[in-house]
């Protein structure tokens, strides 16, 4: 609890500190990982709901994600990334995969599936561009251009796959109560 | 740490606790989109920047869809009876003070047949932390009005609307006792990490009850997170003035209206192992 | 009409009645403290009116020179402050021709049942007595009236009045004393100072009642979390806890109502400390959903409950033995659990200790069966020496890996983790569960985790404990009976034994699991009689259903308020006994 933010801002508690690599570096894995995160779990729920096509997508491109934190291992040295608190990261105006994933549906399509993937993918792109409007050393800079350009190829992946006027099918078996 | 994601990262020397490590081996079943999903998360970011060991949390749940929660934590959990998670929870922190104690639940277990030991848990204002998880649905039993739920909302087994005025679980808590108030959202995971770490963080008992769409029973939810902002103004320690900002708030803000330094009841100070000295005492007292 | 008394001790039954706050209960309590300071056993209980304060009451005091619990058959003297609804007490303080009553004359007459009952009357100007000492109270008077009718010496008297008023000050003690030395000029002859004829003891004695018995037991096992909403007659237990629990690292949550309670248990036991609740019949209804969950989840838990009068709000000051079927049979699903009953209050120390040992040591719901009667009689007892039941929760080995909460095991108790131990976190749970806690619908593991918790209450060992038993040789024939009723019944069936008769006895204590086998090898080539203080016999029923006893027993059940004495017992016995003829 060393470094908790004891402040009670009014208003966001994101605050951003871009100036030095290790903070950049954090503020990425911590976006990153919540990507992941969230991606495998809808995964496996789609699996336990036995909506096996969209949870192969998400399963599908997690590797696209990881890429982008391996990308970021192999462009760096052993440094210490600074602790900083979880809600303070990664930015301001971060949009968090939930305003999209929350229109997931046991019975999404495979394109709609496509569809919250690219969106999440977005938000990264978006960060690594608001990262690059300010001055970064040239190592940072490298980096985040690559960084977009894996979220560009993704991005093309997603598109390809992507199915205009799906429309949500019939549930055709009601609930039962469970307890 | 059962997790799948194993990152490369890990290679760099991060002295973290990582959120995953809390988790146990048993996923969640909530339905793709719930909100609970991202409840989980920011519990699990905020124990892990807390650096709250995992045998040191006990977590105590009732019946629901949030109250499946203790299964996915690798913590000391109980999965209890419908409403009384407050009351198992409460005896819990009566004989190991020593504990965080932590309680989930949704909104139906907490306020409606819960509703009493919520009220006295507030007014004991004993040192844990109540994180409901309130969707304004019985989800698990598939769709029936809830004290949260708005009054016209239409159902089979409401079909001309509720008719009842909802539940205001702030403003009970607040004239219960309870002595750090808060709101927050499923779809705010910053936040409401936030929120969570100081509610663990204050000394007495923390209420958060936290919006979460259901979106396979109230889809409309989903709205919310375009309604859904964060309170404009600092935490009153004044009953008065939070009442007045809970009162003023159309339900839709999120943030700390009420966090005040009350009294903790804690019913013993004294260690477990006392003298046996004592109970000859109390025998002699008996003696003719 | 004279009634048969018990011919196997010697025993003095004294009442007082008064209402309006005359002080007849202070005056039994310093009796019976003056009585065991002389040397001497007794039992008091007592019985009062509907008001707050204010209002009618009695005590009744059997007294003797052997430990001594059962009702007498009739008052020996009685004693009236006034006269006052006194009707309500006819039933427990029974008059005849031997009573001697003694009452203040003037005010209003005795009722018509006194005088019809033959007793001798004599009548004293107790009120009037009140002005001749200072700051004197009459119940001082009627003290001292009694002590010397009993010829009960006066060092006796004031010791235990120091102790029982010592808190009111000098003051008081002393225009008390004044007021019994007075008291007892006030009748010159004595019809029953029969206590220089008894042997008086001077080894150590007890004085305490059947809720603070219990409350004692369970401290000695080392309970550190009671939870509790107040409920007569159960409240007393909890109330003796508070103050003193603290003193040993425990502590008392009052709940806000009885579901509270039993979760508040289970929560504290969780966190792995003994942890009980005290309720009575309809608080016990409340609890059985968490007493299920308890069961369920494998968490100790100890539920005293005092029987009172049924159903639903019945009769709450007066006792029955009516919440049997209750306890064994109140919860859904398969619910094995353990029942233990005290016999008498001599024994509720260590059967509370008992109790909760077993309910650590198998990980289940332990219900201990009270009762008003015993739970509210204040009995002189000889002191109860500890014990060490050597029954605790079984803890996982230092070293584990892979713990399962709920793993299938040999003697099918499975190790506890202590919560804050590394590496062996579980969540309990009331849905049915794999050996790791993990929910689960299939039919193995709910077969499999049925076993497991029927099993560990059956194959258990409960030593000699489980029952009392008095066994006659060549005997023919065998008494049953639980809890408050059995001092009743063994002194009619020593009566009964001592007139001829060859009667066995068995007092149950363990009443769940059922020692079918057991008492199938007792009960063999013998005629059964049941004996039970509630209108359906219960118990009989219960020893029937699973043939514990042949087809052919006798049940003797009778309802509440009004208990069993010797005397009802004999001759319901020897009804029985004449139909086997």
């Amino acid at each position: 609890m060393n470094a908790m933010n004891t402040n009670t801002d009014a208003h966001p508690h994101l605050k951003t500190s871009h100036h030095n690599m290790a903070w950049v570096l954090a503020a990425i894995n911590e976006m990153l990982e919540e990507s992941i995160y969230h991606c495998e779990t809808l995964s496996h729920t789609l699996s336990v709901h036995h909506n096996l096509k969209a949870a192969k997508v998400f399963e599908a491109l997690c590797p696209h994600i990881i890429s982008e934190q391996v990308l970021m291992e192999d462009s760096s040295t052993s440094i210490p990334l600074p602790e900083i608190p979880p809600w303070e990261i990664p930015y301001q105006d971060y949009i968090h995969p939930v305003s999209t994933l929350t229109h997931a549906h046991y019975l999404m399509s495979e394109s709609d599936a496509w569809k919250i993937m690219s969106e999440v993918v977005q938000v990264h792109s978006c960060f690594y561009s608001y990262l690059l409007e300010k001055n970064q050393p040239p190592e940072i800079e490298s980096l985040l251009k690559q960084l977009r350009q894996l979220n560009t190829d993704c991005q093309k992946i997603c598109r390809q796959h992507q199915t205009p006027h799906d429309v949500l099918p019939a549930d055709l078996d009601p609930p039962i109560p469970q307890s | 740490m059962t997790h799948a994601s194993q990152t490369p990262l890990e290679k760099i020397a991060i002295k973290t606790v990582k959120p995953t490590e809390y988790l146990s081996n048993v996923h969640p079943v909530w339905c793709p989109g719930c909100g609970h999903f991202f409840i989980l998360r920011a519990l699990t970011k905020a124990l892990a920047w807390l650096k709250l060991p995992k045998e040191q949390i006990g977590l105590v749940s009732g019946i629901g869809c949030s109250s499946r929660l203790p299964a996915y934590l690798n913590v000391y959990g109980f999965h209890g009876v419908h409403g009384r998670a407050l009351a198992l929870a409460s005896g819990l922190k009566a004989n190991r003070p020593d504990l965080t104690v932590l309680v989930a639940g949704g909104d139906g277990d907490g306020y409606s047949i819960g509703g009493n030991h919520f009220i006295h848990a507030c007014r004991r204002n004993m040192d844990m932390t109540y994180i409901v998880m309130d969707n304004e649905v019985y989800g698990m039993t598939k769709g029936q009005p809830s004290p949260t739920t708005p009054s016209e909302w239409q159902s089979k087994l409401t079909p001309n609307g509720i008719g009842v005025a909802r539940f205001n679980p702030l403003g009970i808590a607040l004239a219960a006792g309870a002595s750090f108030i808060a709101r927050g959202f499923s779809g705010d995971p910053n936040g409401l990490t936030k929120l969570i770490t100081e509610a663990i963080q204050h000394k007495g008992f923390s209420l958060i009850e936290i919006k979460s769409p259901c979106v396979t029973f109230r889809p409309e939810e989903k709205e919310w997170q375009k309604s859904m902002r964060s309170l404009n103004i600092s935490p009153s320690s004044n009953p008065a003035e939070a009442a007045k900002a809970i009162y003023s708030s159309d339900g839709f803000d999120t943030g700390i209206f009420y966090q005040a330094d009350l009294p903790i009841y804690e019913p013993s100070n004294t260690p477990c192992d006392a003298p046996a000295d004592t109970l000859a005492e109390i025998e002699k007292d008996l003696s003719v | 009409m004279t009634y048969p008394v018990s011919t196997t001790q010697n025993s003095l039954a004294i009442s007082i009645s008064g209402s309006g706050g005359t002080g007849a209960v202070t005056v039994g309590l310093i009796l019976l403290e003056a009585v065991a300071k002389a040397g001497f056993y007794g039992v008091m209980t007592r019985s009062f009116g509907p008001q707050i304060r204010g209002g009618e009451s009695a005590v009744m005091l059997n007294l003797s020179d052997q430990p001594i619990e059962t009702l007498a058959e009739f008052s020996h003297i009685h004693l009236a402050l006034d006269w006052l609804k006194f009707e309500r007490f006819a039933d427990e303080i029974p008059l005849t021709q031997d009573s001697l009553v003694i009452y203040d004359n003037s005010r209003e007459k005795p009722p018509g049942l006194v005088e019809t009952s033959g007793a001798k009357l004599i009548g004293i100007a107790l009120q009037n007595a009140v002005k001749t000492v200072k700051d004197s109270r009459m119940n001082m008077f009627a003290l001292g009236v009694l002590a010397q009718q009993i010829g009960l010496n006066s060092m006796s008297i004031e010791a235990a009045l120091k102790k029982t008023l010592g808190k009111k000050g000098d003051a008081v003690i002393h225009s008390s004393l004044e007021a019994i030395q007075a008291g007892r000029q006030l009748i010159s002859d004595s019809y029953y100072a029969v206590l220089s004829n008894w042997q008086p003891t001077h080894q150590p004695r007890w004085n305490i009642s059947g809720n603070e018995a219990c409350g004692l037991g369970v401290l000695r096992g080392g309970l550190k979390l009671a939870a509790a909403y107040p409920i007569t007659p159960a409240t007393d237990i909890v109330e003796y806890l508070a103050p003193r629990i603290e003193k040993l690292g425990g502590r008392v949550l009052v709940a806000e109502d009885e579901l509270a309670a039993m979760n508040m248990v289970i929560g504290g036991s969780f966190g792995g400390l003994p942890s009980m609740t005290a309720t009575s019949g309809p608080g016990f209804s409340l609890m059985t959903e968490a007493m299920g969950l308890a069961i369920a989840s494998e968490t100790p838990a100890l539920v005293v409950t005092v029987m009172r009068g049924g159903p639903s709000t019945g009769i709450p000051t007066k006792s029955e033995q009516t919440d049997l079927n209750q306890v064994l049979y109140g919860f859904h699903g398969e619910a094995p659990h353990v029942v233990i009953a005290p016999l008498n209050v001599q024994e509720m120390v260590t059967i509370s200790q008992w109790s909760l040992g077993l309910a650590e040591a198998l990980q289940t719901l332990v219900v201990e069966v009270s009762d008003q009667h015993l739970g509210q009689s204040r009995v002189i007892i000889d002191p109860i020496p500890p014990v060490d039941f050597k029954l605790k929760r079984l803890l996982p080995a230092a070293t584990s890996s892979d713990y399962q909460r709920y793993q299938l095991t040999q003697e099918a108790v499975s190790p506890i983790a202590w919560p804050g131990t590394p590496d062996t976190q579980y969540t309990a749970d009331g849905l049915e569960h794999t050996e790791t806690g993990k929910p689960s619908s299939a039919a193995k593991d709910h077969q499999q985790q049925l076993a497991k918790r029927a099993q560990k209450t059956t194959q258990f060992d409960y030593g000699e404990r489980w029952a009392k038993l008095t066994e006659i040789e060549n005997s023919t024939r065998m008494v049953i009976t639980w809890g408050s009723s059995y001092e009743a019944v063994r002194a009619a069936v020593e009566t009964l034994n001592q007139q001829g008769e060859r009667i066995s006895l068995l007092g149950l204590r363990l009443l769940m699991p059922l020692q079918t086998q057991k008492i199938q090898a007792l009960t063999q080539g013998k005629a059964i009689m049941v004996v039970e203080q509630n209108a359906s016999g219960q118990l009989f029923h219960y020893l029937l259903s699973d043939n514990a006893i042949p087809q052919n027993s006798q049940s003797i059940a009778e309802a509440g308020p009004i208990l069993f004495k010797p005397s009802t017992v004999h001759a319901a016995l020897t009804d029985c006994l004449e139909t086997l003829k």
